[in-house]
């Protein structure tokens, strides 16, 4: 098998197959060529043995010797070209292998982030798995996570990574520009929507429960390896909008109605309704 | 190539993350290289726990870990005689140089910096263990 190429990648076989024929050519041309070479040597013994060869015969087998070495060099010449542009095809191969990962890999990660989101029963396993998706899949590592207090309209900090948190104070929705501007969502932010970038900020990103908003993340810094947000970034921040947002309604919930009996005709009527 | 060690001739890998997301990418990344059976563990002492009863050929470790960090784990290993050669790759922050350097010096092999990409993963894991491509 060639280096950097999956056992899966069905061109595959066609390289080694083109390989193997013009290798099969070659070794078949070199068989003739010295058969040739043996033949005419014992046709030179014979006459060496009978007469002597006359200077035009030895010129018509060196001649067709020359002829047939110049064929071979050709033929090798092409086989090099072709072994250059098959190292060439098998390097696009490998990038393109590459890629696929990369998407793969960004796929996956959208599966376990959402996974992880609604299977978060309580608002604190929310905000780990928000934590580890912004540090570990996006790479952000400066942000600070605002849950809402709807009553006092303020947003308040609850977690903080890059800095402390004890710094962070809490903020009005009506007088912060930045707030009031997501206070009242139409939905969970989209790519291309407003970044709401303020002072030292990158970004603040809304977490939404449908158009409640429950929770703001102002993303700070990247990591020092990482200097700005790519396509599968904005995905994942998508995903954070939606879905941290309906993870921390659904525990805020849980939280408050877990002690609630379940009574027949209230599902019903939810049934119904 | 680093000996196989379950009953199909896989390589045995040992996941030490106790972050259940960042485990399960790595879990998927290493779940391309087909030679490897791959077992994750929560943190230090559970990755202790399962080396008692299975042999691992390489082991991925992060080193931020409540209880039984990446570090101790890695000294841990390499005292003990069955672990005094096996690849040990460590998972850490780009901001975390001294860890870093801390763990190589303990006998860690290589490291990967997050947020770690599937490819970069899979093509050290490979050169680690002396496996060909796309196998």
């Amino acid at each position: 098998m060639l280096a950097g190429v999956s056992g899966d990648d069905k061109a595959l076989p066609s390289l080694q197959t083109q390989a193997s024929r013009f290798l099969q050519e070659f070794l078949t041309q070199g068989e003739a060529l010295v058969r040739d070479l043996i033949q005419e040597n014992e046709r030179l013994k014979s006459q060496a043995d009978g007469e002597s060869p006359t200077v035009n015969s030895v010129d018509v087998v060196v001649e067709r010797l020359v002829q047939q070495i110049a064929d071979l060099e050709h033929e090798c010449h092409e086989i090099r070209t072709l072994a250059g542009s098959m190292r060439e095809q098998s390097g696009g191969y490998q990038n393109r292998l590459d890629d696929l990962e990369r998407e793969h890999y960004h796929l996956a990660a959208m599966y376990v982030a959402g996974n992880q989101f609604h299977a978060a029963a309580t608002i604190d396993e929310v905000f780990r798995t928000t934590t580890e998706i912004l540090l570990n899949f996006v790479g952000v590592g400066g942000f600070t996570v605002y849950a809402i207090d709807e009553e006092q309209q303020r947003a308040f900090p609850v977690v903080r990574e890059g800095a402390e948190l004890a710094e962070c104070s809490e903020l009005s929705l009506s007088d912060d520009s930045v707030l009031a501007a997501l206070a009242s969502p139409s939905g969970p932010w989209r790519n291309g929507g407003a970044m709401a970038a303020s002072g030292d900020a990158l970004m603040h990103l809304p977490l939404v429960a449908g158009t409640r908003l429950v929770g703001v993340i102002r993303i700070e810094k990247f990591l020092p390896q990482k200097n700005e947000f790519v396509d599968t970034d904005f995905s994942l921040l998508e995903l954070i909008s939606e879905h941290a947002g309906i993870g921390i309604e659904t525990a805020w919930i849980r939280a408050h109605a877990r002690d609630v009996p379940m009574q027949r005709q209230a599902l019903e009527s939810l049934v119904g309704g | 190539m680093i000996g196989r060690s379950d009953k199909q001739g896989r390589v045995n890998a040992l996941v030490v993350e106790d972050s259940p997301p960042m485990r399960k990418m790595i879990v998927f990344a290493l779940s391309r290289i087909r030679e490897l059976s791959v077992t994750e563990a929560d943190d230090g002492v559970d990755a202790l726990r399962r080396i008692a009863s299975t042999k691992f050929d390489i082991i991925i470790t992060d080193i931020n870990m409540p209880i039984l960090d990446g570090l101790k784990l890695v000294k841990r290993l390499r005292a003990d005689k069955a672990y005094k050669d096996v690849p040990i790759i460590i998972i850490t922050t780009e901001g975390a140089e001294e860890d870093r350097q801390r763990a190589l010096a303990l006998g860690a092999n290589a490291y990967i910096t997050k947020p770690i990409q599937a490819p970069q993963v899979i093509k050290l894991v490979r050169e680690t263990l002396g496996l060909l491509d796309g196998g």
